[in-house]
């Protein structure tokens, strides 16, 4: 049960670096072979019966962690997760080849610390700050740096200094609090909490069964040879979404001197999360105790305290619909988005709608009408309709257009080809100052500091952001 | 004065060497060492045999360049080793890292390193300690191996946790190194594997699981302190102890078994779990296996996907029959991570729903496929999807199976159909829906939607032919307006495979293909040809009289339903324009029928050729198969692997519960007073308690004299064994060395296995307690007044039914202490966490 080697490579394969920990681990050579044979979407490679072969791409870097085929399959791939989150730790998202070429002594330090015998071995980023030093020219100059590097830079520096001085006094506090660096320094105690939820909705095509239906009401949709320019008030029958999760994280971003406790009252509404996972600082019992008390000793810098899902959450700020077989040949589509009455938020941002229809089928789309906008075709089959900057809220706009069928299609039993229309849209924007769980902040607080400062009052923020990122509307 | 003065000339020294230091630096600044990506290998080694620290550092960083490189860098092998005694931690560390790496090649070399090292392990920093202990393990010359183990026998009695956990690592290494010492490392990993931190467990689990994964024996009396520290570990030690511990129930804990009365839920957590108590049978646990089973269920919510399937297996491999749908929330939320972690976890949600069918019905939707979804993602999903789905949920299952497969992804819509097909099997009523379904598409235009619709439905036919002959006249009629060449071949095919039983279909259909037999395309020309054949098969078969071709035409009678006369002239003019046709395979296959069906003497062959029964299709999900291995394993991702490490199966009879009483009794120093009362206890345990605590005692006993031995000729032993230091490894004297380690060690092993005696015991035990009380005098103290506690009421309730009152006490008990580590109650928020409010 062994990593074998840490190689990175570009992502032509190319290596940039590696790190043997086997007598003889298969060369990257040998990997890039596995890798050409195998088919883009195999995560897991078999190099031979007893040898495999993880990977992942990441900031156009490939990272290659041949282990042997006893490990678990998911150690090696959270090592990988662990191990870019330690290089952006140190040397700054996003990755790039000069920064590793660079940086190699450092790397291979880090490494020598990651993995024992085989095996990952401390990976958390503060407790590795604490044994490999920035070694960047530039960290000597940054006012937050822990006392555990900045002493180490002095060993550097002055060679009468007995190795003896180097970080003893930041070995006891390592053992009790395994996540936060020893003896944390700061000029301007921060404390920040950023909410992140990523939004996936799937609405299924109105039936036109219903759609008859709702016309029949007089509830209905407006007319299909409206123009596209006309945009009546939201629509008011939409097919209720089939999917509505988000996914959501609790970051804590902590500048504070000494070891801080703290405490954070989430308030989920009445929702129900699916399987939460806390970072280990996180005291589970008081979670227990009362559900969305988050007490814990934050590491220094950013970490992610918690992970949630909720499902049969709100659409969301955008709503969207796809309409087809409009106009006087029956041969046009309308996609419609806008945006809801506004809660708290005045704008969405990088709001973009994908029109997704079948490359084989569809030569061209002509006669585009965008109220606002810009429509473009930019790959095969997806035409990308664009609203660049911010979107205010109660706003609306609308997207006209006809599919041209290719010529060379064989014709339909009926001796005609058929129109075709998008497939589905997707929307994609990016929302702050809102939740669409309705999760919320109810109080964060320092509830004890030692070695901070009592008259230092630190600066707290809170952060909402949503980021609608699958919203799938069928056509 | 003397003193003063060196202290004066000590400051000038300093100062004159900061200047120095800043020339260098100065220089350095103007010349640094392969700015433009080039090392010069003078160049390098100059900087390597510079006096200043500053120029080694940049000497030693150009070394690590090119081992990052992959170049070949063992030329700098004499300079980088005169590094080994740097001043600057930097240094040292990149000198150690290259000597991790090429020591086995230039093992002569290395050996001039050992000294330095062996220095650092008597340094007053833990963590200098700890690397130098790592390093010397992982030094791959063989010749080192006693130095090796005397070190680790120092390490596992060091104050400090992380020098105790890089011993741990370090056994393991030294097992790579040298095999025959298994003996003697497996009793220094005892001492680890009972250590009282956490922090050290996790890595001497880790070895266990590398050298001696077979001795589970060993972890008797751990495992109750593992299930309470297990929220403690670091992440990476909780898969492997989650997964020993796994293997160690399978042996040595009885299996859970369904009870009719019902009692109390399973186990009650603080969460929401009350559903178990509605069932009728209820279902038992050993108290241990509860145990196991409360400290596992919180590792679920850890972030570390990892973890979370290694609890998962966990409960799969224990308790698979009790209700484990707590384990479908955290492996859902796992599906919003990377692509890389979706993947495997998708695929392990396959397996365990080919188990436990209702485990993600209440998360269809998470399952729901999402165009950003790769290929392999997708497929999963619809698995997932098709094996979760009950005769409740099917209807909203198949209308998305039904979105996807009309989808422009062409892989989707193959496994979207065959997925419809797996889920015709949950009823007949759904089946007929699915085959509804189906008998539209055929008029698709989509060609892949159609070939594997048609796939499908031969196979929901071929489930029950009898069923389905209204199908077959459907297909028949459908062949009409079929247009896509492969379709009208499998509609084709399937008339023929079912001409036995559909008797009126066939011919007609054969009569209606022959008419335009020119038009159609080869592959469906030869499924036309072939029924020719099968239908004639029929008919030789049935006729009476086997006689030629004209008596034939007079005897034909009724048997067979249509004329005989035209079923003849069918056949013949089927083959006729098969005869001529441009494809020579299809003229091939016509002489041959024609051959076979011509003569009565081949119609035995004839009936097998063509009326051959198929087999029904098998479709199993994509998945099946897999569920030997465990959940998480590689092998379950990567298929043809050697897997190595199959769960133990449950064994028949397990050990008393007892063998994994009293750990405290060997982990804690016992204190002469309390001999008394542990000495009716020590009787009454089974023998392997004596002999193990024997193991751990011995190791104890020795531990002190050996590191006092350590502490005063350490060094000079080891100038000894290799002389000077320029000269090479002196194979006799190790030999030597070795023979007297090895002389002490089989020392040992013999003791261990001599049979307790009372006044052994408590000679052990006097001078065990004695070296612990040296190690670490602060927790010793609070360990003996746990151990107190723990004694008294063991002594007074030895029935395991009364365990549970046993730990709450315990509880009270260790609250009063300020650094309890059995808390049940602390189990949850680490060790870190209670100290820290607690100061």
């Amino acid at each position: 049960m062994s990593i074998l080697a840490v190689y990175i490579t570009d992502i032509n394969g190319q290596q940039l670096f590696e790190y043997p920990l086997s007598d003889s681990p298969p060369t990257n050579k040998m990997l890039q072979v596995a890798l050409r044979d195998a088919s883009a979407d195999d995560i897991v490679l078999r190099v031979s019966s007893d040898e495999l072969l993880f990977h992942r791409r990441q900031d156009s870097l490939d990272f290659l962690i041949p282990c042997s085929s006893s490990m678990p399959a998911l150690v090696p791939l959270e090592f990988i997760s662990h191990l870019i989150k330690v290089l952006h730790d140190y040397f700054q998202p996003p990755l790039s080849r000069p920064k590793i070429e660079k940086n190699y002594s450092t790397i291979m330090m880090l490494l020598n610390e990651m993995i024992e015998d085989g095996y990952p071995f401390v990976t958390e980023e503060n407790a590795l700050r604490d044994l490999v030093p920035f070694t960047d020219g530039l960290s000597k100059y940054l006012p937050t740096l822990p006392k555990g590097a900045a002493s180490s830079l002095k060993s550097i520096t002055s060679s009468g200094l007995s190795s003896k001085s180097f970080s003893s006094d930041s070995s006891s506090m390592r053992s009790n609090v395994p996540w936060r660096r020893s003896n944390v320094k700061h000029n301007n105690n921060e404390l920040y909490v950023d909410i992140q939820e990523t939004l996936s909705v799937i609405i299924p095509a109105v039936s036109p069964m219903r759609q008859l239906l709702n016309s029949v009401n007089g509830t209905s949709n407006p007319v299909p040879t409206a123009s596209a320019f006309y945009t009546p008030a939201v629509p008011q029958v939409l097919a209720e979404p089939i999917v509505a999760i988000a996914h959501g994280s609790v970051f804590a971003t902590t500048k504070l001197s000494g070891v801080p406790d703290i405490q954070l009252i989430l308030s989920f509404g009445n929702r129900v999360l699916e399987g939460p996972a806390f970072h280990p600082c996180v005291r589970l019992a008081r979670w227990r105790e009362r559900p969305g008390t988050l007490s814990f000793v934050p590491p220094d810098g950013k970490c992610c305290l918690l992970q949630y899902t909720i499902s049969g959450v709100e659409s969301g700020p955008i709503g969207g619909d796809l309409k087809t077989g409009l106009g006087p040949m029956k041969d046009e589509f309308e996609v419609r988005v806008w945006s809801r009455v506004p809660r708290n938020v005045k704008f969405v941002e990088n709001l973009r709608v994908e029109v997704v229809f079948d490359s084989e089928r569809v030569q061209n789309v002509k006669g585009t009408r965008a109220s606002s906008g810009e429509f473009n075709i930019e790959q095969k089959g997806v035409g990308v309709w664009r609203f660049p900057g911010k979107t205010p809220m109660g706003w609306n706009a609308s997207l006209r257009g006809t599919m041209v069928v290719s010529e060379d299609l064989e014709a339909g039993p009926d001796g005609t080809v058929p129109q075709e229309f998008p497939k589905y849209i997707k929307i994609s924007y990016d929302c702050q100052g809102m939740l669409v769980s309705g999760t919320k902040v109810e109080s964060l607080r320092v509830v004890s500091g030692k070695g901070l400062d009592d008259r230092a009052k630190p600066y707290k923020g809170v952060k909402y952001l949503t980021h609608g990122k699958d919203i799938i509307i069928r056509g | 004065m003397a003193e003063s003065l060196s202290k004066i000339t000590a400051i000038f020294e300093t100062a004159k060497e900061l200047t120095m230091e800043a020339a260098a630096s100065a220089r350095t600044a103007t010349l640094t060492l392969g700015e433009d990506g080039v090392f010069r290998q003078r160049d390098v080694q100059r900087y390597l045999n510079s006096r200043h620290e500053k120029e080694k550092l940049l000497g030693m960083k150009a070394i690590a360049t090119l081992m990052s490189r992959g170049q070949d860098v063992t030329e700098y092998f004499p300079d980088v080793v005169k590094n080994s005694a740097a001043q600057t931690l930097e240094v040292r560390k990149l000198v150690y890292i290259y000597l991790l790496r090429y020591a086995q090649q230039e093992s002569d070399l290395a050996l001039l390193s050992i000294n330095a090292i062996q220095k650092s392990l008597g340094d007053q920093n833990p963590q200098i300690r700890a690397m130098a202990i790592k390093v010397l393990s992982g030094i791959k010359v063989p010749s080192i191996a006693p130095i090796v183990l005397l070190s680790i026998r120092k390490a596992i009695v060091d104050m400090s946790s992380i020098v105790r956990r890089a011993a741990a690592v370090a056994i393991g290494k030294a097992y790579e190194l040298d095999k025959s010492n298994l003996e003697t490392l497996v009793g220094y990993l005892a001492t680890l594997l009972a250590d009282k931190s956490f922090y050290v467990v996790g890595s001497a689990v880790q070895t266990f699981v590398n050298i001696c994964p077979d001795r589970l024996d060993m972890l008797h009396t751990n495992y109750r302190r593992y299930c309470g520290m297990l929220a403690d570990v670091d992440e990476w030690g909780q898969v492997c102890v989650l997964d020993m511990l796994t293997r160690y129930v399978r042996v040595y804990v009885p299996k859970g078994k369904m009870v009719k009365r019902s009692k109390d839920a399973f186990y009650s957590d603080d969460e929401n779990d009350k559903e178990v108590e509605e069932a009728q049978e209820d279902f038992t646990i050993d108290p241990d296996l509860e145990l196991l089973l409360a400290a596992a269920k919180p590792l679920l919510q850890s972030r570390n996907s990892a973890v979370v399937l290694a609890v998962v297996n966990l409960f799969d491999a224990l308790v698979p029959e009790a209700d484990l749908s707590f384990l479908g929330p955290p492996l859902v939320r796992l599906l919003s991570g990377p692509s890389e972690i979706q993947y495997v976890v998708l695929t392990n949600i396959a397996v365990l729903a080919i188990h436990h069918n209702g485990l993600f019905a209440p998360y269809l939707k998470y399952f729901y496929v999402v165009p950003s979804d790769t290929p392999e993602i997708a497929k999963l999903k619809i698995e997932a999807m098709t094996l979760s789905c009950s005769e409740s949920t099917v209807s909203e299952v198949l209308s998305e199976l039904q979105y996807y497969a009309t989808s422009v992804d062409k892989f989707l819509v193959a496994e979207a159909v065959r997925a419809i097909g797996r889920c015709a099997q949950i009823s007949n009523d759904i089946a007929r829906r699915c085959l509804r379904w189906l008998l539209k598409q055929i008029h698709s235009p989509d060609h892949v939607l159609v070939g594997e619709s048609l796939t499908v439905i031969r196979y929901i036919i071929q489930l029950s032919p009898k069923d389905h002959i209204k199908t077959v006249a459907k297909l028949a009629a459908a062949l009409d307006n079929a247009t896509v060449p492969l379709a009208r071949a499998s509609i084709i095919w399937l008339v023929g495979e079912f001409a036995g039983i559909a008797r009126y279909i066939a011919p007609d259909v054969l009569r209606k293909c022959a008419k335009g037999f020119a038009d159609e395309d080869v592959s469906t020309k030869m499924q036309i040809v072939l029924l020719a054949a099968k239908l004639y098969s029929y008919y030789v078969e049935e006729k009476p009289a086997p006689e030629d071709q004209q008596e034939r035409d007079e005897q034909l009678e009724p048997t067979v339903k249509p004329p005989a006369d035209p079923m003849d002239l069918l056949f013949e003019y089927v083959m006729l324009l098969a005869r001529y046709d441009t494809s020579y395979d299809l003229r091939d296959r016509a002489r041959l029928y024609n051959s076979v069906l011509s003569s009565q003497s081949s119609a035995p062959i004839a009936k097998l050729l063509l009326q051959a029964p198929k087999p029904s299709p098998h479709a199993p999900s994509p998945s099946q198969g897999k569920e030997n291995f465990l959940i998480g394993s590689s092998g379950l991702v990567c298929s043809r692997i050697n897997d190595t490490r199959p769960l133990p199966p449950w064994s028949t009879e397990t050990p008393d519960a007892s063998i994994r009483d009293d750990s405290r009794v060997e982990e804690a120093p016992v204190l002469p007073p309390m001999r008394k009362k542990v000495r009716p206890k020590a009787r009454k345990g089974t023998k392997e308690v004596k002999r193990k605590k024997v193991v751990v005692d011995k190791i104890k006993q020795e531990k002190p004299k050996k590191t006092r031995k350590a502490e005063n000729d350490y060094h000079t032993t080891l100038d000894e064994f290799f002389g000077e230091p320029a000269t090479t490894s002196t194979p006799p004297v190790d030999e030597i060395d070795q023979d007297s380690e090895h002389e002490e060690e089989s020392e040992s092993e013999v003791e261990i296995v001599v049979e307790v005696s009372d006044d052994s015991d408590e000679a052990e035990s006097e001078e065990s307690s004695e070296g612990d009380g040296e190690i670490d005098d602060e927790e010793g103290e609070d360990d003996d007044e746990e151990e107190d506690e723990e004694e008294e009421e063991e002594e007074d309730e030895e029935d395991e039914e009364d365990e549970d009152e046993d730990e709450e006490e315990d509880e009270i008990a260790s609250l009063e202490e300020s650094q309890s580590e059995e808390t049940e109650d602390e189990v949850d928020g680490a060790a870190g966490r209670g100290l820290l409010s607690g100061r």
